[in-house]
């Protein structure tokens, strides 16, 4: 069994392991190494521009959307309006149509049909 | 060796400035490094990290300071952000924040390689090293750059950005902390004897 003395000669010993211990000389690669992992980092000032164009991109998309948005609350009714108004001109254009009530367009259509 | 680094180059981002500075301090960092991670691929790794963040951040660097000074304090950060990277892959880390480091039992680290260490003296250091880890950061530190890196006071003082009555006090409390382990350990371990 370890004495009191014993324990304490171990504490002293461990305590000055430190000052045994032998500098350590750097590996071959490690200058060459070192200037290779500084060379593959990006200059800072390119990371802070980009990091502004990114900003910039996303501030104009939201720009964008909101001005589509904006337009769309405006006049959300006029839109469907003006496309129906187009489409029943385009029908009486189309087919000849001066009064929708009339129903001799269908006829004429009918007997064009049926001569040979 | 130092007096030749050029600051101006160096705040220039030249690559020439740069290799001088590696090539002055590579040595110190890299044992300093090794002292606090005894491990080499890792004291590599992160030494090496430590040039590549002062390269970033030379813009930072004032002065009228020490580059040796500065290049140690980035190289010391950037070791114990390793070691509590490390610590937090360990089961139940997240539960130790809220106990006192300081009463933890001495655990031999598994992954322990530091070719400056002779064999004779290898198992005292396992010991102290392991002992170290769970003293806190500026107590840790304090006693290595006296004990191993052969600081004086002044120049540790610089180091840490600290008073030299606190470095004194720190290597006092660490001493006392590590005696008080120590003598835990070794009364528990009782087949030190060869």
């Amino acid at each position: 069994m370890e004495t009191r003395d014993d324990i304490e000669k171990e504490v002293d010993k461990t305590l000055t392991a430190m000052k045994n211990i032998n500098a350590v000389d750097i590996p071959s690669s490690y200058v060459e190494k070192t200037m290779q992992r500084m060379g593959s980092v990006k200059p800072a000032y390119n990371a802070g521009r980009y990091a502004v164009l990114k900003v910039a991109a996303v501030i104009i998309l939201i720009c964008i959307n909101a001005y589509t948005i904006s337009r769309l609350v405006e006049s959300p009714a006029q839109q469907p309006e003006v496309q129906t108004k187009a489409s029943i001109d385009d029908l009486v254009s189309d087919y000849q149509v001066t009064d929708i009530s009339s129903t001799d367009w269908l006829n004429n259509k009918t007997n064009q049909n049926e001569q040979p | 060796m130092p007096e030749e680094i050029d600051i101006e180059a160096l705040k220039a981002k030249d690559q020439i400035a740069f290799r001088q500075l590696v090539i002055a301090y590579s040595k110190d960092i890299f044992n300093l490094c090794l002292g606090i991670i005894p491990n080499i691929e890792d004291a590599e790794d992160i030494s090496q990290e430590a040039f590549v963040k002062a390269y970033n951040s030379i813009d930072s660097f004032r002065e009228g300071s020490h580059i040796k000074t500065w290049l140690y304090r980035i190289a010391i950060n950037l070791c114990y952000d390793h070691l509590k990277f490390t610590r937090r892959k360990k089961r139940y880390a997240i539960l130790q924040p809220l106990f006192n480091r300081e009463d933890e039992p001495i655990e031999i680290p598994s992954n322990f390689q530091h070719p400056g260490i002779v064999l004779e003296n290898k198992e005292h250091a396992k010991v102290l090293y392991a002992a170290l880890e769970s003293l806190p950061e500026n107590q840790h530190t304090a006693f290595l750059l006296y004990e191993m890196q052969g600081m004086n006071y002044k120049q540790i003082a610089e180091t840490m950005t600290v008073s030299v009555s606190s470095v004194e006090a720190l290597l006092f409390r660490a001493r006392a902390s590590l005696r008080k382990k120590l003598h835990k350990y070794y009364s528990e371990h009782a087949s030190f004897k060869k």
